[in-house]
């Protein structure tokens, strides 16, 4: 396989998301099924072609930099999953350094 | 007018019934409304209702007024497209109590409009799906046949639309989530230029491969609303502004299609694991162009063989970095008690749905460093090169016609494999790789199942796709249609 189980838990707790053993077993294998796939891509010869990685009318100009409106705080507390303090009218989360 | 009777209504009846004063906001709302009471239980298409604010609406709207485009209409919504104050779930357990504070500019519009906008529809988590078998929310059935999918990731909007508690829903494609659904319930469906709709306010899976557009009934209601919701958003740094001058889509409409010119690859139709039925009903589109006109030429799209392999590397590295801003902070349903770390962990691992889960670990790693060169990089070369050669094919041609999935729908809950899911999309996918616009339309009903075509075309040339959509549906029929019926049909 191209990607092994333990890998996959390394993968998944890099990116923070906790799955199970029996998860990262059954997503390892979906996975390099997949990346298995796609080495038909090296069929194909790229040489000296750019990459594409926006649609076909490249990059756009951004707009001029003006204050909008701003959101009024207590629609914040719809958005937030529970880490909207009103209180304080901040988002709150846990610690980063111990 | 009674529900059944706002059912067969295309959106072009309504407004014209609400100028003409044959019946007025308020009974479509209502209609909407009962329609929906009926077949909800059984087709699950849509997530989150107000209806008490829909009549509200309804009752509110000033008959000066009545000129506006979509004056009264009852539309319905993707769950990814942000509605202010309603619910916007992205069919993910991780947004299930998400109300964003905004309206996405193409809501804004319709809402400009006089649309009622009363309900966000049901859909695959995140919009990675081709079933609508991937929602948090349960599987949306197949009106014409609840045993079957009604494919995806536009699940809910397709679903509400054939069944006719709406009379047409936005929706998003980014492998072809609204032509697939638009082919398996019977529809029209459009997957604009990219930029020529506005992105602002729609959920992202992959921001270089998301576009909004409609689901409809007919071809002209499909051009309608594509003229309404088009155009240069100064909120979206991809929204293109030749959108403002192409031509609309309305343009022509009814001119037919002699004298245009249609590439068609034979060779397609061989491809290992594309039906007869599919094969057939490409067929008949290709003979019902010809007999009204058109010149059918034979082409070929050789690097179609390798486009699932970079869509989905592309969709699942932009999904990866898309999908990082759902932390249980300013986003997602927080879980867990532990150190920050446990909070993200248990949020992404309880919020997140497998296929998810398995697009952002693709991604990322494909992103990777020792990996990129091989994937990334590779698939966004090979994309440029398909983009080359598709777009060259339309100096000679004025549009392709294509199948729109290998097979008719199958049974909710069949055993597939990721892989032979992702090979679904062969048909789909190439025009959000390379940009271009295309349209899924009904071509008839086989086995109790309509069965769709589709047609892509150069940049900003929606208008040629509904001509062709509209000869298509004035040379085939669709018996016993879902919204013809009073009830939902059975499973069988």
């Amino acid at each position: 396989m191209l990607i092994d189980a333990k890998e996959t838990q390394a993968l998944a707790d890099m990116l923070r998301i906790t799955i199970s053993p029996e998860d990262a077993a059954r997503l390892a294998e979906d996975m390099s099924s997949v990346l298995d796939y796609v080495r038909l891509l090296d069929e194909v010869d790229v040489s000296g072609v750019d990459p594409m990685e926006v649609g076909i009318g490249g990059y756009a100009e951004l707009r001029e930099d003006v204050p909008g409106e701003s959101l009024p705080v207590k629609n914040l507390e719809s958005m937030s999953g529970g880490a909207f303090d009103s209180q304080v009218e901040m988002f709150v989360t846990k610690p980063i350094f111990s | 007018m009674n529900a059944d009777e706002f059912a067969q209504l295309t959106l072009e009846d309504a407004v014209a019934g609400v100028r003409q004063g044959a019946f007025g906001p308020i009974e479509l709302v209502e209609a909407s409304i009962q329609r929906m009471d009926r077949f909800e239980p059984v087709i699950n298409a849509v997530l989150t209702r107000d209806d008490s604010a829909a009549r509200r609406a309804a009752a509110g709207k000033n008959e000066a007024a009545a000129d506006q485009a979509l004056f009264g209409v009852p539309l319905a919504v993707k769950d990814n497209i942000m509605t202010r104050g309603l619910r916007s779930t992205c069919g993910s357990r991780i947004l299930e109590n998400f109300i964003p504070p905004y309206d996405a500019t193409v809501v804004s519009k319709i809402q400009a409009a006089g649309a009622v906008v009363h309900a966000k529809t049901n859909m695959d988590e995140f919009a990675m799906g081709a079933t609508g078998e991937n929602s948090a929310y349960g599987a949306t059935k197949n009106p014409w046949n609840p045993a079957r999918v009604t494919g995806g990731s536009s699940s809910g909007s397709a679903a509400v639309v054939a069944y006719g508690g709406a009379l047409a829903a936005l929706a998003s494609d980014t492998g072809g989530s609204i032509r697939q659904p638009a082919s398996f319930c019977g529809l029209v469906g459009m997957k604009p230029t990219y930029g020529r709709v506005s992105r602002y306010g729609l959920g992202s899976l992959a921001s270089s491969l998301d576009q909004i557009g409609p689901l409809t009934r007919t071809g002209r209601d499909n051009a309608l609303l594509m003229d309404i919701i088009s155009g240069h958003d100064p909120m979206d740094s991809t929204s293109a502004k030749q959108a403002d001058v192409a031509d609309a889509c309305m343009a022509g409409i009814d001119d037919g299609v002699k004298g245009l010119r249609f590439g068609y690859d034979p060779s397609l139709l061989d491809k290992e694991g594309v039906s007869p039925v599919v094969a057939g009903a490409l067929r008949r589109a290709v003979d019902i162009m010809r007999e009204n006109g058109a010149e059918i030429r034979e082409v070929t799209i050789p690097l179609i063989d390798y486009g699932v392999a970079a869509y989905y590397i592309i969709c699942s590295c932009e999904a990866s970095a898309n999908m990082a801003r759902y932390d249980g902070v300013r986003y997602g349903k927080r879980q867990g008690d532990g150190d920050v770390w446990q909070v993200y962990g248990e949020t992404r691992g309880k919020g997140f749905g497998d296929e998810v889960k398995r697009r952002i670990m693709m991604g990322s790693y494909a992103l990777s460093a020792g990996y990129y060169d091989a994937y990334y990089l590779k698939a966004a070369r090979v994309r440029r090169l398909f983009t080359k050669e598709l777009t060259a094919l339309f100096q000679d041609i004025d549009a392709i016609i294509m199948p729109v999935a290998p097979t008719p729908p199958r049974a909710i809950g069949a055993e597939t494999s990721v892989l032979e899911n992702y090979l679904g999309d062969i048909f789909t996918l190439p025009a959000n790789l390379t940009s271009l616009p295309a349209l899924s339309f009904p071509v008839g009903v086989l086995g109790g199942l309509p069965v769709g075509a589709q047609a892509m075309a150069a940049p900003f040339r929606e208008n040629i796709l509904y001509r062709l959509a509209r000869v298509a549906e004035q040379n085939s029929r669709l018996p016993d249609a879902p919204w013809t019926k009073p009830e939902p049909e059975a499973a069988q």
